[in-house]
């Protein structure tokens, strides 16, 4: 073999993979325990009784202790993050923390431990009472009690004794507050703690020195609530928070006591995330001012919930004091108020009579001086207050107007909106100038700023759409566009700000620069020339002639080092930048350029440590939140949290992309969060419609909480937008009783993927519902010969093999499918049983209806004429199952099933539109008659059905809906119905098609309706 | 004594018919593709006995009477990594209903958790496609290691190429250890990579006997995107 390659730009990544001495995909992963959701029997030596509560990281359980005899609470560390040594080491410092806090404030530990699969948990007291979030919930805005003041005080005092052990709590919240049945209040989950650097008493420092030595890597994880988080703790950098932060969360606790809710509101949790990310507290201030609460209370809490962390109380023991001093006065003044009204209750009975008597004859005097000398004071006033508001409100729009106009100046991802409200409120100006016949410069002046802020906004938001519109062109995991469009599209952007990428480079290159969008400009050169190496696109100077303008345009020397050596794929060249990246701070850009060039040279697990590092410094950065996730969710032992998290940043960085929505969308899905992963994909779909990823994202979703009719619209979206989700899709369709759609999806399906079991199993139950019965048969022996222990399979080819009148056949691949299902427990959901009995049944009834047909037996009973009408329907002996229906229903005198009416129907509708049957012609009086019975007995059967689904017997209910709804589509789907309905249309009477129109229509209803339930 | 090299699907056909010495090929080139798969679908270590056991299920499938290699069709879109890839994915689904009776049985848990499962089916075909593209760089270093012991030049190349890629070694080192001037060393780095390069797109042409050698490359290319 003599091929030679022209170049080898691939060469190290191979090599690196070759040599390698572990192969990262072998890395083992914790199996996430299904069984967490089931109750242990026991927890180390602890009986369990029941779990009391479940976070994000540990579960709660309450637990006996045999020796002493009384019920403790076991916190234990939830599966799913056993092995990961972050979350392990928060978890056994929370333990230590609160070991060493000894407050009566702070649970008591009994014990420390770990299990016999190695999660570790702490037993700490029981405490048996309520969070302070319950007591608040639904006490709205009502002014605290002197109960509420004092919970606050007992809180604030914990919080201060933690501080002085160097302790900061991270995450305080009603939540978090528990309150016993004795008063006792007490501060839970530590889990966010950290050690406070320089502390004064060292034992807690020491303790928790592991832990504060992580800080690192512990920034990573965002902890704390967002509507309950001080800004520093939001932007996740470790050495912002300090006790200050938890001086915040006391604030926010506080307002909640206030005002019935937590600072930070909105309508969705990225909007809660990125006002308090902004500190954006206009609500809270509202609330707390509007409320009937004490002002000092509320001077306190808006001191505390100050963004700025040093414009807080320098401590909590600070606002503890000031509490402790407001309930003091408070009790003082209750006591006083008591002592008042008792010696007021004393004279009052004296003093009644003669009091009422002269207020009365004071208020009427006084209230005449009032109001005459307030008429005359009005009447003057009035016009020049008038011109006074007009230009006061004008000027108060005005000013909002340029302080939106400067925020916008400044830009940020909220660049849009601010320029949104500037225009608004110069609209306004304009507007309430005009409309209160303000001074006429007033209104000129109005008008000019208008003007310019409309223009200067146009020009601005034009380049953030063209902003976003790079950010959508930007090649994402599962890109399937075309790579021919993307380059067009590319070029097109870059046409909108006048680059023409194929003229003279330092002319091209100094046009990116001086442009608004210089730094997007050059990101996306350099994403785009990733595009066309991977897509090997050569035209225009392929991805050479981009990186060269790439470098032409971007003055940072240290990027253009990269660049030269991702051209080289030069992997030691990358991992030197690397290193220096690591160590010194560069920009968003300039990470994201490094870290997926380390990706395409093989260095994976140093990308993502990069990303980690990066996202540090820049943590409110979308392309590295954005790309860390899209990383991490490919691997298959990253934790679904994290992901999420990344997700939820990008989310609220990028409110109006669809791209990020779905993100979030899926990562939630992941977490099994399916109401939450439906409002994100539905943003998505309001957002950008009809994306395919969007579809199927909250297709899955939908699907899950049983909302299958708008799951199999997402499904279309998907499949229409060329993803391959067809299987499920079709697999919903059944579900829905479309089989029409779900045979044509089906077909494709199978085409896709012709080996797949599933696929085959599916593709072959479709065919046998649409009464294709070879073809399903086929199909669904094939699935057995590739696992012969699929028992849906041999159940629904037993059925198959049933119509087809195989009954021994037919029973023997029910029985083994019944056998296989038993032993699948609880999760076999088939009446199996049933149907292995009906196939016994068939079979014997097969024997003697021989026997019976060849003169050996006589049979006179009605009841067994019809189970040999029913095999000769199955063996397409027509006519001689017509007659037997026909005998056996004029002769029966017991109730006839629904099914006996049926077959009847099917057996007459064979019948009404046959020549020759059995040896036998048929002539047009007989087809018509046997037309006329069809009908009859159909309608009958329909009637039948109508009962069975209206009764309301739970469990035989669901019984009599499934079985009524396979009938009602096997009708629609039989090949002998479908001709009678079409020999009617064509040529019988007015009342005849009036009456089998009626059917259908009736059959389509209950269709509906079961397959609804 | 070397082993004889196949193409792809004299490999597996002649696996197919019985032939001891590819089938041994067969199941020592692709097990750890397939073991890599299974332990991302279940999230188990890829030495747990579940693992082991679906791996050789998906060898007893190929090579039982009547079994999947005697349904191979050389024709079928996808080429054989397609294929593969439809046979462990049907192995795993059996052992995930055998899994569920077990659990029902036995009333425990189960290493297998089926709905996540059916959340990752993609990245589990990435998963799939990332250890094909490990197995295409290690049975091309394998077969530059077996060129090593037919000649002290071809052992000197493998050598210094390991000593770089595997430990780490700039060329100045990997002199030093070998006792060899270090021009010398740059000139067997680049014969090695030469070499290499070749070994890599045998393999690539064994599995695409018909692909010219642009296509290799744009195979090559598209296999370092998966690495």
């Amino acid at each position: 073999m003599t091929r030679t390659p022209d170049n080898d730009d691939y060469l190290d990544s191979f090599l690196s993979s070759a040599f390698a001495s572990t192969d990262s995909a072998m890395t083992s992963a914790d199996p996430e325990l299904l069984a967490e959701e089931d109750l242990p029997e026991r927890l180390a030596r602890y009986p369990v009784v029941e779990r009391i509560g479940r976070g994000g990281v540990g579960l709660v359980y309450r637990v006996e202790d045999p020796e002493l005899g009384r019920d403790v609470a076991i916190k234990v560390l939830r599966a799913a993050h056993a092995r990961d040594p972050e979350l392990v080491e928060r978890f056994r410092a929370e333990a230590r923390v609160c070991g060493r806090l000894t407050h009566p404030g702070v649970v008591t530990i009994h014990e420390v431990g770990e299990l016999a699969d190695g999660r570790p948990y702490f037993a700490m007291k029981l405490i048996d009472g309520a969070t302070l979030a319950s007591m608040l919930d639904g006490r709205g805005e009502s002014a605290p009690t002197l109960e509420m003041v004092e919970i606050f005080e007992k809180v604030c005092q914990t919080i201060a004794h933690a501080h002085e052990r160097g302790v900061i709590h991270g995450d305080l919240k009603p939540q978090n507050i528990m309150v016993g049945e004795f008063g006792e209040v007490q501060v839970m989950d530590w889990g966010f703690a950290k050690a406070r650097k320089g502390a004064q008493h060292e034992s807690v420092g020491d303790a928790l020195a592991s832990h504060d030595d992580r800080e690192d890597a512990a920034s990573t994880r965002i902890g704390g609530t967002p509507a309950y988080m001080a800004p520093e703790q939001v932007h996740g950098s470790p050495v912002d928070v300090s006790s200050r932060t938890d001086v915040f969360g006391l604030g926010a606790i506080l307002c909640e006591i206030l005002t019935g809710a937590p600072p930070y509101l909105g309508e969705t949790r990225e909007e809660v995330f990125l006002r308090a990310k902004r500190g954006w507290q206009d609500d809270a201030v509202e609330r707390l001012e509007a409320c009937a609460a004490d002002p000092k209370l509320v001077a306190l809490a808006r001191h505390c919930l100050q963004p700025d962390p040093d414009r807080r109380p320098e401590s909590s023991s600070a606002v503890a004091r000031e509490v402790a001093a407001f309930r003091s006065d408070l009790e003082r003044r209750a006591r006083d108020a008591e002592i008042a009204a008792a010696e007021a209750h004393a004279v009052a009975g004296q003093e009644r009579r003669a009091r009422l008597l002269t207020v009365a004859l004071s208020a009427t005097v006084f209230a005449v001086i009032i109001v005459v000398a307030g008429s005359i004071l009005w009447f003057q006033s009035e016009a020049a207050a008038r011109t006074l508001d007009t230009q006061r409100v004008v000027e108060a729009a005005l000013s909002e107007a340029a302080s939106a106009r400067a925020e916008a100046s400044r830009g940020g991802e909220d660049e849009e909106q601010h320029w949104v409200a500037a225009v608004a409120a110069g609209r306004r100006a304009r507007d309430l100038a005009t409309s209160r016949d303000a001074e006429p410069d007033l209104v000129a002046r109005t008008a000019r700023v208008l003007s310019e802020l409309e223009a200067e906004s146009k020009t601005a938001r034009s380049a953030l759409h063209l902003s976003e519109r790079l950010h959508e062109l930007r090649p994402h995991t599962g890109d399937e566009r075309a790579p021919d469009g993307v380059d067009a599209d590319y070029r097109e952007a870059f046409a909108a700000v006048g680059a023409d990428i194929d003229g003279e480079v330092q002319e091209v290159a100094g046009l990116i620069r001086e442009s608004r969008l210089a730094d997007d400009l050059i990101t996306a050169l350099d994403q785009w020339a990733q595009f066309r190496r991977k897509h090997r696109i050569v035209a225009d100077g392929g991805w050479r002639r981009l990186d060269e303008l790439a470098r032409a345009a971007d003055q940072d020397e240290w990027r253009n080092q990269l660049r030269v050596a991702a051209g080289k794929n030069d992997r030691r060249a990358i991992l030197r930048l690397a290193r220096h990246a690591m160590e010194e701070p560069h920009s968003a850009e300039s990470y994201d350029l490094l870290a997926q060039s380390l990706i395409a040279t093989g260095n994976r697990t140093i990308a993502i440590d990069l990303y980690r590092r990066a996202l540090r410094l820049h943590p409110d950065d979308y392309q590295l939140n954005h790309n860390l996730g899209a990383i991490l969710e490919r691997l298959p032992d990253s934790d679904p949290a994290e992901v999420s998290r990344l997700c939820w940043v990008g989310a609220a960085l990028r409110p109006s992309s669809a791209h990020a929505a779905t993100d979030l969308a899926r990562a939630l899905f992941v977490e099994r969060r399916y109401e939450e992963s439906i409002e994100f994909g539905d943003r998505a779909e309001r957002l950008r419609p009809g994306h395919a990823r969007t579809g199927f994202v909250r297709g899955l979703a939908l699907e899950r909480l049983g909302r299958s009719s708008e799951a199999a619209i997402a499904y279309k979206t998907a499949v229409n937008g060329g993803l391959d989700v067809r299987l499920p899709y079709a697999m919903l369709l059944t579900r829905l009783n479309r089989l029409d759609e779900a045979l044509v999806v089906m077909e494709a399906a199978a085409a896709a993927r012709p080996d797949d079991i599933e696929t085959i199993f599916q593709h072959g139950r479709v065919l046998c519902a649409c009464r294709r019965l070879d073809d399903g048969i086929a199909k669904l022996e094939r699935v057995i010969e590739l696992d012969p222990e699929h028992a849906e399979a041999r159940c629904n080819l037993g059925e198959a093999l049933l119509w087809r009148g195989k009954f021994r056949e037919g029973t023997a691949q029910l029985s083994q499918g019944h056998e296989l299902g038993l032993q699948k427990g609880d999760a076999w959901i088939y009446p199996s049983e049933g149907w292995v009995r009906n196939a016994r049944s068939f079979a014997r009834a097969d024997e003697t209806f021989e026997d019976w047909r060849g003169g050996v037996v006589e049979v006179d009973q009605p009841g067994m004429w019809m189970s040999f009408a029913m095999v000769a329907l199955r063996r397409g002996l027509h006519l001689t199952s017509g007659s037997l229906f026909l005998d056996s229903l004029e002769d029966s005198t017991e109730p006839v099933p629904s099914v006996i009416y049926f077959e009847a129907g099917l057996a007459a509708s064979y019948l009404a539109v046959a020549d020759e049957v059995e040896d036998s012609t048929l002539d047009d009086a007989a087809r018509a008659s046997w037309r006329g019975r069809a009908i009859d007995w159909f309608e009958l059967w329909v009637e039948q059905v109508e009962v069975a689904l209206d009764e309301e017997v739970e469990t035989e209910e669901m019984d009599a809906a499934r079985r009524a709804g396979l009938g009602l589509v096997r009708w629609s789907f039989e090949p002998s119905v479908r001709a009678l309905g079409a020999a009617i249309m064509a040529d019988a009477d007015e009342e005849i098609r009036t009456r089998w129109t009626e059917l259908r229509s009736r059959v389509g209803q209950l269709r509906e309706g079961s397959s609804s339930r | 004594m070397p082993r004889p090299e196949y193409t792809r699907w004299s490999l597996v056909l002649g696996a197919a018919r019985g032939d001891t010495d590819r089938r041994d090929t067969f199941a020592r080139q692709y097990a750890p593709v397939i073991r890599s798969y299974f332990a991302a679908r279940w999230r188990l270590p890829v030495d747990h006995d579940q693992v082991v056991d679906a791996t050789q299920d998906v060898f007893v499938q190929c090579f039982k009477d009547e079994g999947a290699l005697e349904r191979v069709d050389p024709e079928r879109a996808g080429g054989f990594r397609a294929y593969l890839y439809g046979v462990a994915s049907n192995v795993s689904l059996m052992m995930e209903r055998k899994h569920a009776r077990q659990r029902k049985a036995e009333r425990t848990e189960s290493a297998v958790d089926l709905a996540a499962v059916e959340r990752r089916q993609e990245t589990l075909s990435q998963v799939f496609d990332k250890a094909w593209a490990n197995m295409i760089a290690r049975e091309a270093r394998r077969r530059l290691a077996e060129r090593a012991t037919q000649s002290e030049r071809d052992a000197e190349r493998f050598r210094c190429l390991e000593m770089q890629y595997a430990q780490g070694l700039t060329p100045r080192v990997i002199a030093e250890r070998i006792g060899m001037p270090v021009t010398d060393v740059y000139e067997r780095l680049r014969e090695a990579r030469k070499s290499f390069r070749l070994a890599l797109l045998e393999v690539l042409g064994d599995h695409n006997p018909d692909a010219s050698t642009a296509d290799l490359e744009s195979t090559c290319r598209d296999l370092v995107g998966l690495l």
